[in-house]
């Protein structure tokens, strides 16, 4: 993509602002409609207070949930008071930074929970932090100042590497060729009547991967182009209504609904803002970070360049997970596993190792198809059982998985130690070969 | 927009439409090319909900059985009045066991109206080992109120222990169980389960087995998906965790007989065995079975592959039939290793390959996206 192409003719440093601000806006309430929704569920008790024990992300570990629940309850108000203060402006970088650190701090407690989405929230948090979003729109306030129009473009490229990379990430033979796991994932439909009977077809899960493949790859250039800008606008409207209607995908289509209006020129934001309430001009600049452009573009060049680090690892990045979360790969696999470890104690002795004694059913489900989660729940076993008063040689895992549909495969060499075994960016040698 | 901008734009869309129809025609003579495996069959004439309407008179018919063997269990405790003796006692131990062989065949179905209040009924009938001293009080005490009890005070477990360890738990032994409140409360146990296991069948026979029949599809809370993952369930949980796994000491640092089926009347062999035919016949009996299901799909190699690995363990079961499944345990014998490794090699295969044909899934939980 060339960044020049981003930056629209017409687009000037006052219509800028009014495209931040509001963007702002739509981007607290969406925050505070997701964390509301979170909390509404009860998912902070099932989620975060519930298990006794939670998956780390690598080099995250330090991160923990206080003792106290009135704490961690406390710290998800502090996070939603933050938004409303991104909401006015008022002090603003103050509440966007804090914002960011309790989003992601929620965020990294366990990996069971990662969302492609979460982590996308997250990205486009601590760049709001670098953006002087509060130039206009600020709740009691009715002048708008002038920004640096380049600060629009870093959106747009967030929101449009989102979009690109997970068309990319679409072009493989799963995917395009066994139109998987869409196939999977409609045939539930199988039930509907006529319509559902169509849903299930092997004709409508080719249909369905193609057009989002080509959506997701094509929608960006369209939404650039003036002359089609609106069209792919609406399609991608439709495009993610329907996701939201048939797949259990909670905020995410509505998260990039939103996310998707940057691509409209600031001009145009302005004039419909314009409509809605009359804000004064000031003719100042709003002030800024010295260090925000700088910021900014590391958060961009990384964002690019994360998602290719799976090359760096063996082939069959599906079935060893290595390189592929924060790659935009968005419903790209159903897996299913049973994975049971067996604890071989010093006097001979095996143990045979109740998942449901330690973990919750989904951290269950997500620990049985992901190595990095079985490796680290090893290593949490041994220790639980070792304060239980028990030697341990080593353990080892029975795991059976299958991949978009297939048999299932063992995916961990089940003679190896895991204990001996650490947790890092290094490959690991204990997965199997993919199948 | 300034027409250099434009044409260079133009030039990008233009260039990304040649690489995407490129890589769209070298990916699908790609395909062509390639010698694809063997299709499976994925649509056969096989009737989704005939299999229902099959599997419901099958529930229908075990239910029906097990109310048959909790009535005569009541009579049976009901004769211990006026005079308690050697022969109504026998006659008690003997219909008591009965029904719990009856149970056996219904274990696997507690979803739908198995389900009451939110938990399995099962969780109410067959929670072990029992809590013997509350068991003991709440007999003592003649309690009546069943519901308001604990789960490991109620059900076959419960039942077995005050019948079957009445001579050493009570002060006058065997006898104590005409004693009035005791015997009161031996009547309470037996009738809150009469009375689920009617409940139970009734919404069956009036509407459920109806629903369940239409209920077709593999979506989550479709009738396939229920009964796929009750059948793995009881055979993973039930028969090789808790029946084989937990008593042989695979959780703990060694064996706890204690904690296996049947423990007080010693009838563990036949308990497990029982449960086994009864998986064994759910999955392959029958023109509507998963077996004919399976094949349908096209996975003749897995049904068989299924029913072999039904046979091993059935060899590994008669291989200790003519023991006491206690007295393995604390040996720690090997033919229960062995057991429980065959136990073991259907799980991939039930567990996924088989859920896997079938299009459903294993659990489900709400989410929040990918």
């Amino acid at each position: 993509m060339n960044l020049s192409t981003l930056k629209y003719p017409g687009e000037n440093d006052v219509s800028s602002a009014y495209l931040l601000s509001a963007f702002r806006i739509l981007f607290a309430l969406l925050g505070l409609f997701s964390a509301i929704r979170f909390l509404a569920k009860g998912w902070i008790k099932e989620l975060y207070l519930g298990p006794s024990f939670h998956f780390k992300y690598f080099g995250f570990e330090w991160v923990k949930l206080p003792e106290s629940q009135w704490i961690v309850y406390a710290l998800f108000t502090v996070m939603i008071i933050s938004l409303l203060g991104v909401l006015s402006g008022w002090v603003y970088r103050f509440w966007a930074a804090l914002y960011f650190i309790l989003f992601t701090y929620f965020e990294l407690i366990d990996k069971t929970y990662y969302l492609n989405h979460y982590y996308f929230i997250s990205i486009l948090a601590l760049a709001m932090v670098f953006v002087p979003a509060n130039a206009g729109l600020v709740f009691g306030n009715r002048l708008v100042k002038k920004i640096k129009s380049d600060y629009v473009l870093f959106i747009r490229v967030i929101v449009g590497v989102v979009y690109l990379y997970a068309g990319i990430a679409k072009l493989n033979s799963d995917w395009l060729f066994e139109a998987q796991p869409l196939s999977i994932w409609l045939n539930a439909f199988h039930s509907y009547g006529e319509l559902g009977a169509f849903l299930a077809s092997d004709t409508a899960a080719f249909m369905f991967s193609y057009a989002g493949c080509i959506f997701d790859l094509l929608v960006v250039f369209f939404l650039i182009n003036s002359r089609t800008r609106v069209w792919a606008y609406l399609v991608a409207l439709v495009f993610h209504t329907l996701t939201a209607i048939l797949f259990p995908i909670g905020v995410f289509p509505y998260v990039m609904m939103v996310a998707a209006l940057v691509f409209f020129p600031s001009y145009q934001w302005q004039k419909v803002i314009k409509k809605l309430i009359k804000l004064n001009p000031s003719g100042i600049y709003e002030s800024r970070s010295r260090a925000g452009k700088l910021v900014l573009t590391t958060i961009v060049v990384l964002h690019i360049l994360f998602p290719f680090r799976f090359v760096l690892y063996p082939s069959g990045l599906f079935w060893h997970e290595q390189g592929f979360r924060f790659s935009w790969r968005v419903m790209l696999m159903e897996k299913n596993g049973y994975t049971e470890l067996t604890a071989n104690l010093e006097n001979g002795r095996t143990l045979a190792i109740s998942n449901s004694d330690y973990l919750t059913p989904l951290q269950e489900k997500m620990m049985s198809t992901q190595p990095d989660f079985i490796l680290e729940y090893a290593h949490y076993v041994s220790k639980e059982l070792e304060s239980q008063g028990f030697k341990i040689n080593s353990i080892t895992a029975d795991a059976w998985v299958s991949l978009n549909g297939r048999s299932p495969f063992r995916m961990i060499q089940n003679n190896v130690n895991l204990l001996a075994e650490k947790d890092g960016f290094h490959p690991y040698t204990w997965i199997t070969q993919a199948p | 927009m300034q027409p250099f901008q434009q044409q260079q734009m133009n030039n990008t869309l233009k260039n990304i439409f040649k690489f995407f129809t490129i890589s769209l025609v070298l990916g699908l003579s790609f395909s062509c090319e390639e010698e694809r495996p063997e299709e499976k069959q994925t649509t056969c004439d096989f009737s989704q909900e005939e299999m229902f309407v099959d599997y419901g008179a099958l529930v229908v018919n075990n239910f029906s059985q097990l109310g048959d063997k909790l009535d005569e269990l009541e009579s049976a405790a009901t004769n211990l009045k006026p005079e308690l003796n050697d022969q109504n006692i026998a006659d008690l131990k003997n219909k008591l066991n009965e029904a719990y062989l009856a149970y056996q065949s219904c274990s696997l179905f507690d979803f739908g109206p198995g389900s009451i209040n939110g938990l399995p009924y099962t969780e109410r009938f067959d929670t072990y080992p029992t809590n013997q001293s509350l068991v003991k009080e709440n007999a003592k005490a003649g309690v009546t109120d069943v519901n308001s009890l604990f789960k490991s005070q109620v059900g076959f477990p419960a039942l077995e222990f005050l019948i079957y360890a009445a001579d050493t738990v009570f002060t006058e032994g065997k006898n104590s169980l005409s004693e009035d409140l005791i015997h009161q409360h031996l009547l309470a146990l037996i009738g809150d389960m009469k009375l689920k296991t009617n409940e139970l069948l009734n919404e069956w026979q009036s509407s459920y087995a109806t629903s369940f029949a239409s209920n077709t599809g593999t979506a989550d809370g479709s009738s396939l998906s229920l009964l796929a993952n009750a059948f793995v369930f009881d055979f993973e949980a039930r028969l090789r965790n808790i029946k084989l796994r937990i008593p042989a000491g695979y959780f703990s640092a060694g064996p706890q007989p204690e904690k296996g089926s049947a423990y007080f009347s010693d009838n563990g062999f036949t308990v497990l065995s029982t449960q086994f035919a009864s998986l064994k016949a759910f999955y392959g009996e029958g023109e509507n079975s998963f077996s004919a299901y399976l094949k349908c799909l096209g996975e003749t190699q897995l049904d068989l592959d299924i029913q072999a690995q039904f046979s091993s363990i059935e060899s590994q079961l008669d291989a200790i039939s003519q023991e006491n499944l206690t007295d393995l345990f604390i040996a720690e014998d090997n033919r229960i290793i062995e057991l429980v490794n065959e136990c073991q090699k259907m799980i991939p295969l039930l567990k996924g390959s088989m859920i896997n044909a079938f299009g459903v899934r294993i659990s489900y939980t709400d989410s929040d996206g990918d």
